[in-house]
């Protein structure tokens, strides 16, 4: 969506051109976005031959240029670089404090639950919830989950809650086996991670694995729609 | 008045070095062999004529239905741009990089075929205007088209037979309807001034023969300059 022939810095101008702001302004804002997005070596370069994540971070230049009142970004970070990334968040961030505002839409539950005031959950186009990601997160409880992975299935097959696991503490709010993994709720985050490695241990099963994972939008899509969204990602990871 | 498209389109030619090249010699090796033969001017004519339509036509039009389908027109649009300004600059841009390009191909045509000033004079307008109108030709075609190969099918089947209109293939009948409709097709005058200057002889500089094109020609700018988000072809979206 670029005219291809041209240099990133002329597309910048030209769509900044296009939005009706001068050239010295728009020099200097791109002087800042562009920095900030790690474009500065590419500028004189044609966009034909940019990657698919510098021609995503030229469009997000582009957009912010003329610092529009209102942005609309479809799955902004998709396609970004980490450092890419953390950029384009601190600017968002920056419009969120001066009151402006930006309507994304997006796959990442992390990045919603990061930056967004309000977000809007949807399903098969209908709106399943809404709320701020701290009204909508309370829905889900805020239980830790903890996943075991062990070699081989563990006693008393998929739909264990109680004991054979033994000397478990009480902050342990439910611990259900299935294939392959235990997966335990905590009320005291990760404290109880000894007692159940022990616990799991002492059941006879080898650990290859343990996976720690705060409540996130994810668990309150899963909540209202009965879906997945997508493979869950820890935001911790343990191993032996 | 700034003209961003228009500069775009520029910039753009002059990136493209060897495409701009191909455009000057290819129609140079059509035109150059049929100058400097001894071709009656007649069939001449109507061989340069078809040459420089369609030329026009696609360059309009397939770089039309590209950047549709990139989505590049959609987000020039968003910007806030209005349709029928931007398709205007386009079609101008495309027009005076065609007369540039064909330039070499009309000086051939003039020398060869030992021209005069006054038939020179007459062709330069005619292309002009002959060249605007087949770009616009091309936009509205391009509006019609989902994809480059219906686009050049389009804009060939649309050309050849506005020059026929035009009286390019066949031998004018005067005070049929066929001859009226020729005073209003914007081909004509580019079909009667190469004619001339290919060897028919007259008519020299006639400016009324360019009257009734003109003001179809701009009717169709004023066409498309209105209808421009549907000649686009983003209509209804």
């Amino acid at each position: 969506m670029h005219v291809e022939d041209l240099t990133g810095m002329e597309n910048g101008l030209l769509f900044a051109e296009l939005y009706g702001l001068p050239k010295a302004e728009a020099l200097a804002a791109f002087a800042t976005l562009f920095t900030s997005l790690g474009l500065d070596d590419a500028l004189d370069v044609p966009t034909r031959e940019y990657s698919y994540g510098m021609k995503k971070k030229l469009l997000i230049a582009e957009a912010l240029v003329h610092d529009p009142d209102l942005l609309i970004m479809d799955e902004p970070a998709l396609g970004l670089d980490p450092p890419s990334r953390a950029a384009l968040l601190r600017i968002l961030e920056e419009r969120s404090a001066k009151g402006v505002c930006t309507l994304a839409a997006t796959n990442e539950p992390a990045l919603a639950q990061e930056l967004a005031t309000t977000v809007v959950l949807l399903h098969e186009g209908e709106v399943v919830a809404h709320g701020s990601p701290s009204e909508l997160l309370a829905k889900v409880g805020s239980a830790t989950r903890i996943e075991v992975h062990v070699a081989g299935s563990p006693p008393g097959g998929p739909t264990v809650t109680d004991p054979p696991f033994t000397g478990l503490p009480a902050d342990i709010v439910s611990i259900q086996g299935l294939p392959g993994r235990i997966i335990a709720e905590s009320r005291s985050g990760s404290d109880v991670l000894p007692q159940l490695i022990s616990a799991v241990l002492a059941a006879g099963l080898k650990i290859e694995r343990v996976e720690i994972r705060e409540p996130d939008l994810t668990d309150v899509f899963t909540l209202f729609t009965g879906q997945a969204l997508g493979p869950a990602r820890p935001t911790s990871s343990t191993g032996r | 008045m700034t003209l961003p498209v228009w500069r775009t389109e520029w910039l753009t030619a002059l990136r493209r070095r060897r495409l701009l090249v191909l455009n000057t010699l290819i129609p140079l090796a059509f035109v150059a062999p049929i100058a400097l033969s001894s071709a009656p001017a007649v069939h001449s004519a109507a061989a340069f004529t078809v040459l420089f339509a369609l030329f026009g036509t696609f360059g309009s039009s397939i770089p039309l239905i590209r950047d549709g389908e990139s989505g590049l027109l959609r987000r020039y649009v968003l910007t806030g741009v209005h349709p029928g300004g931007l398709l205007l600059e386009r079609v101008f841009a495309t027009a005076a990089l065609d007369l540039i390009e064909l330039a070499p191909s009309v000086l051939v045509i003039v020398v060869a075929r030992g021209s005069s000033a006054a038939q020179l004079a007459m062709v330069v307008p005619a292309m002009i205007l002959g060249l605007v109108a087949a770009n616009v030709l091309g936009a509205l075609t391009a509006a019609l088209a989902k994809s480059v190969a219906e686009g050049a099918l389009f804009s060939a089947v649309a050309a050849l037979l506005l020059l026929h209109w035009a009286g390019t293939f066949r031998t004018p009948v005067p005070g049929t309807w066929q001859a009226t409709l020729e005073t209003w097709n914007p081909f004509r005058p580019l079909h009667e001034s190469l004619l001339a200057a290919a060897g028919a002889g007259g008519p020299d500089l006639d400016p009324v023969l360019f009257t009734i094109p003109i003001g179809v020609t701009l009717a169709l700018l004023v066409l498309i300059t209105a209808a421009g988000r549907y000649t686009i072809g983003l209509g209804g979206r």
